[in-house]
């Protein structure tokens, strides 16, 4: 008798913690991908609040911070893909569309949701793919310069006034230098992985009025003024020696943890530094952040800004209405606030945007966009490229291995030709990259 | 007997094989056709197989990179043959004699094998760093340079300092191979020439290499592929640049394999024309091997 009552204790105890494992009501599962790991701990926070707000719904979040798009990729080939998933900013996601794996959102989205949203962030190509919507874009990031205000202090240069233009980035680069002395530098690059010459040189090429496709005629344009004047700016930096030495064997995080321990005095980068400077390295640096110096005659374009994030739903999923549920969710005045409290990005819905939400250091300064626009999206990503992009371009130029004015055009003969060739395997429709009054002052 | 009743005969055997073989047929026999097929289309990994036939040949034949990247291997390779391999026979040949402490220098040699690659190339990052990087000071302070380098960044100098690293990385495994070539070979060989009147170096000559020379061959057919095929160590140290200066056909073929390089994971992959690199770089490895091969052969 005790052997029989002592058993069906055991049975009770064991079964005790599944019973309480098990949801009292059907729960649905959605599986969410994103590639921000910077921001994990708010979307954990967060998504439990709303699971505790809905029951019925069970939020997996899974994050590949490296590889994402090869990850999502296998995914796709094993037939599990996630319900929701990050989607990039640019013309990749068209490719997506064509490959079948995004569903169309229009059946969710009202004139009145679509209005709470920043003006022109629904872009053709990027979050609108042959007139249906696929992703909700949820924040903002903007090209700034950070300077290290301490640096400024130590060699004389006034800690609130950074460089304003081209010559005064040269001058205080060199000032900075010439003071350090070996121990610190003016301006640091991270090229070992060169895309960094996106932001050091085409983005300075923008302010210059520069963009790498003539939206106007509709062909590629990288050798012209703006961009061998933007290349020229950091081959004299260069020259002068005011990069910190060692640009070739360092990355873009050696370059940012370089400026965080006082070695460099100026950096150019997205306001997802901030993120990197503050919760990735602790680091207690006093920066300042400004707008991309312009060229000393005046700016002549406005400086680029992206969508951190948009989120799209797979084709795949059984739970569309539950999917959609999270995307309101992570594209939500509520979610925003969180996220730009936390300082991880700048909200698409700009009454978020308020000096209040705005408390991280630097914040407000990257979330003003009174330079910036959101450039319309060309269609470099979607060729097949052969040979060196812009970036590896530069990267030559730059160290001299290639003369700039015959490396320039060769670039633009190559993506012309990809571009042409594109076209004839009716990939690309011309047309609908073509803006015949395109200002890059406007925003 | 015909393979059939021979299977037959030894059915046991073959049953206990059936799994490590399915697994080597999933894993390297499928791959391999697959990649030769991808070769044969254009793809971004996302969207529809495009077949194209030999375009993407063509394209390699022409591709200056490709060939600069072909260069870099062969030197990467010959380097390593050369320098590494004589000084791992010469560091096997010492520590194989009655030296005080050889086990000490044995496990010193051996200890950059067991570290990883990866680690190591980070570390080395550091050390050839040319803002206070340890590698510029030691030679500041011998006097042998008069200011700071960027071995790793510098065109002229980037591969080089990669081959170095890798020298010093792997050449501990190439000397134990050497020596345990070395403590194959009778004693009574090496009292036979001396009785000849053979001095050290003649017993190195007429004994020891010749007696090496099986193993040897396996020891350079290993070095040889096995450089071929070098990708972890520049992927880490230099990312195949600048502009190209240090870029070996592996990691070209990743930069073309694998999406998501840059700004928002955005750069498309073209995985065609990167199965067909790896098809190159196939043609180039079994060239030299049946060649090796061959000049086995006729030196047995």
């Amino acid at each position: 008798m005790k052997k029989i009552i002592a058993g069906s204790l055991l049975i009770v105890l064991t079964m005790v913690p599944a019973l309480m494992k098990s949801p009292l009501v059907a729960q649905t599962k959605i599986i969410f991908w994103t590639w921000n790991r910077h921001d994990m701990e708010v979307k954990k926070r967060l998504f439990k609040k709303f699971e505790q707000e809905h029951p019925d719904i069970d939020v997996e979040m899974v994050i590949h911070a490296d590889r994402y798009q090869d990850m999502l990729k296998l995914a796709w080939d094993a037939e599990t893909p996630p319900d929701v998933f990050q989607i990039p900013e640019n013309t990749l996601v068209a490719l997506q569309v064509e490959a079948g794996w995004l569903m169309p959102l229009d059946q969710w989205i009202t004139p009145e949701f679509k209005a709470q949203y920043m003006p022109g962030i629904f872009r053709n190509h990027v979050s609108v793919i042959k007139g249906h919507i696929y992703g909700i874009p949820s924040g903002i990031f903007t090209a700034k310069l950070f300077y290290n205000k301490s640096l400024f202090r130590k060699v004389g240069l006034d800690p609130e006034k950074p460089p304003r233009n081209w010559r005064e980035l040269k001058e205080y680069a060199q000032k900075i230098t010439k003071a350090g002395k070996g121990r610190f530098y003016g301006f640091v690059i991270g090229a070992k992985d060169p895309w960094v010459y996106s932001m050091n040189v085409e983005w300075m090429a923008m302010v210059a009025g520069g963009t790498a496709f003539n939206y106007k005629t509709g062909k590629f344009q990288y050798n012209s003024e703006p961009f061998k004047r933007a290349l020229s700016l950091i081959i004299g930096l260069k020259r002068d020696g005011s990069i910190l030495p060692g640009m070739n064997s360092m990355d873009d995080d050696r370059a940012r943890l370089a400026f965080c321990s006082n070695k460099a005095a100026m950096i150019i980068g997205g306001s997802w530094n901030l993120g990197v400077f503050i919760d990735q390295f602790h680091s207690n640096v006093d920066f300042g952040v400004a707008d991309l110096p312009v060229p000393d005659e005046g700016r002549k374009g406005l400086a680029p800004a992206f969508l951190s994030s948009q989120w799209g739903i797979s084709s795949r999923t059984k739970h569309p209405q539950e999917a959609w549920e999270i995307v309101k969710l992570v594209a939500s005045k509520e979610w925003m606030t969180e996220m730009v409290r936390a300082g991880k990005y700048i909200a698409t819905i700009a009454s978020v945007n308020t000096p209040e939400n705005l408390k991280t250091k630097g914040m407000r300064e990257c979330a003003d966009l009174t330079y910036h626009k959101f450039y319309p999206p060309d269609p470099e990503e979607m060729l097949r490229l052969e040979g060196p992009d812009f970036n590896n371009v530069c990267a030559g130029i730059v160290n001299g291995q290639l003369e700039m004015n015959k490396a320039l055009a060769d670039l633009d003969k190559r993506l012309n030709k990809a571009l042409s060739r594109a076209i004839a395997e009716g990939k690309i429709r011309l047309e609908e990259f073509i803006i015949p009054d395109f200002n890059p002052m406007k925003k | 007997m015909s393979v059939f009743k021979q299977a037959k005969k030894n059915w046991d055997s073959y049953l206990l094989c059936t799994p490590t073989l399915i697994l080597f047929i999933v894993f390297m026999v499928y791959p391999v056709f697959y990649l030769v097929r991808l070769s044969f289309y254009q793809w971004d990994g996302i969207t529809q197989m495009k077949f194209i036939g030999l375009e993407n040949y063509a394209r390699l034949l022409r591709d200056p990179i490709w060939w600069k990247s072909l260069k870099n291997t062969m030197i990467y390779v010959v380097a390593k043959l050369v320098i590494e391999l004589s000084l791992a026979l010469g560091a096997a040949v010492v520590l194989n004699s009655k030296l005080k402490g050889k086990n000490l220098f044995r496990s010193i040699f051996f200890l950059p094998v067991v570290t990883s690659m990866a680690v190591m190339g980070i570390v080395f990052v550091g050390i050839f760093s040319p803002f206070e990087g340890v590698f510029n000071l030691i030679l500041m302070k011998l006097g042998l340079i008069s200011q700071f380098r960027d071995w790793l960044g510098e065109p002229s100098t980037a591969l080089y300092t990669v081959i170095g690293v890798a020298i010093w990385h792997d050449l501990g495994i190439n000397m134990v191979f050497f020596l345990a070539g070395l403590q194959s070979i009778p004693k009574y060989l090496y009292d036979a020439a001396k009785i000849d009147g053979a001095g050290s170096w003649q017993q190195l000559l007429h004994v020891t290499l010749p007696m090496l020379k099986p193993i040897a061959l396996i020891i350079v057919m290993l070095s040889v592929i096995g450089s071929f095929k070098v990708f972890d160590i520049v992927n880490v140290m230099t990312n195949g640049g600048p502009y190209y200066a240090s870029e070996v056909v592996t990691d070209y073929m990743f930069k073309y394999g694998f999406a998501g390089r840059g700004l928002g994971a955005s750069v498309v992959a073209q995985q065609g024309y990167a199965a067909t690199i790896g098809m190159g770089l196939f043609v180039v490895i079994a060239i030299f091997t049946f060649i090796q091969l061959k000049m086995g052969r006729i030196g047995r």
